[in-house]
């Protein structure tokens, strides 16, 4: 591994940025992840911080089950984040389109058939120490992996 | 005499100018009058009913009925709501729009397209909506006929050829 994959992977795991999209969440699932970042559950303790833009973020945490609508503007957005990448699903929808699955105006099957994703945390909608226990338990995943 | 005399009063005026182009007109009770006209007769039916107070269009509601498919217009002066239904065959089905009386029924009129797949007449040339810009363009979710499980297995089927 070279020198620079080596800092890479190291300023990831001490310190991954998230951005937030929400494609068709009816916002239940936002809030938690709002609540995730409040001084209360407090992610940026260990260096969890929300970026405004793609260019910035190492995980794109996706609430929601995909619009059609949306499918191409989150490749777009994915497609801009610098490598490497993660993706989580968040709630029962990202997961696998929950209730709205075979709807006329959602991705069928969740966002699995949209991008490459990392993690799933299902709940409906989930609960901050989920959200936190997923993005922990996928640091901790890259970590192995790198060694 | 009825108990309501000013329903009463609506619907006799509109039965009196429009004479055979209205049918089934009715008083369902306080406050609502029930009418179905023919659809070429709509948009002078609608540009009275603005004329005479009844300058707010609530919404459109579309509907299919197996053989007809169609639309409620609700317009209403804040209290009183006059639901104008037209039909038109499933065949062939087309409305003509309203815009010119009700510019604000423009995404109604674009829903009845895209949902039910009811041609407007006079509709102007625009995005879609609500479905997204890739939707199969010959498909309508809120007909009857539309089954969730045939557009999965099509979907299911367009991604295998993709792949």
């Amino acid at each position: 591994m070279k020198i620079i994959d080596k800092l890479i992977t190291w300023s990831l795991l001490k310190s991954p940025w998230i951005l937030h999209f929400n494609s068709g969440a009816c916002n239940g699932c936002d809030i938690e992840i709002v609540d995730a970042l409040t001084p209360k559950y407090d992610v940026e303790r260990f260096g969890i911080v929300l970026k405004a833009t793609p260019r910035h973020a190492d995980v794109l945490v996706v609430s929601g089950p995909v619009t059609r609508q949306q499918a191409k503007r989150l490749r777009t957005i994915y497609e801009q984040m610098p490598e490497p990448k993660f993706v989580m699903a968040i709630g029962a929808c990202g997961c696998s389109g929950g209730v709205f699955d075979g709807c006329y105006g959602v991705v069928p099957g969740g966002l699995g058939n949209v991008l490459p994703v990392s993690v799933y945390i299902p709940g409906c909608p989930v609960r901050p120490e989920a959200i936190i226990d997923g993005v922990v338990k996928m640091i901790q995943s890259v970590e192995a992996a790198s060694k | 005499m009825s108990d309501f005399p000013r329903e009463e009063k609506i619907k006799a005026d509109i039965e009196a100018k429009f004479g055979g182009a209205v049918s089934n007109a009715l008083v369902q009770r306080k406050n609502r009058v029930w009418l179905d006209v023919t659809t070429e007769k709509l948009p002078d039916l609608m540009a009275w009913l603005k004329a005479n107070s009844f300058d707010h269009l609530a919404t459109v509601t579309g509907f299919d009925e197996g053989e007809n498919l169609g639309a409620y217009y609700h317009a209403t002066d804040t209290k009183l709501i006059v639901t104008v239904k037209v039909k038109t065959p499933r065949a062939n089905p087309s409305i003509p729009s309203i815009l010119k009386t009700f510019p604000g029924a423009l995404s109604y009129e674009r829903e009845l397209e895209d949902m039910l797949g009811i041609k407007i007449d006079g509709l102007p040339p625009g995005r879609r909506y609500p479905l997204a810009e890739d939707f199969p363009t010959d498909q309508y979710p809120l007909r009857k006929d539309w089954k969730t499980e045939d557009y999965l297995a099509q979907q299911a089927a367009l991604n295998t050829e993709a792949k």
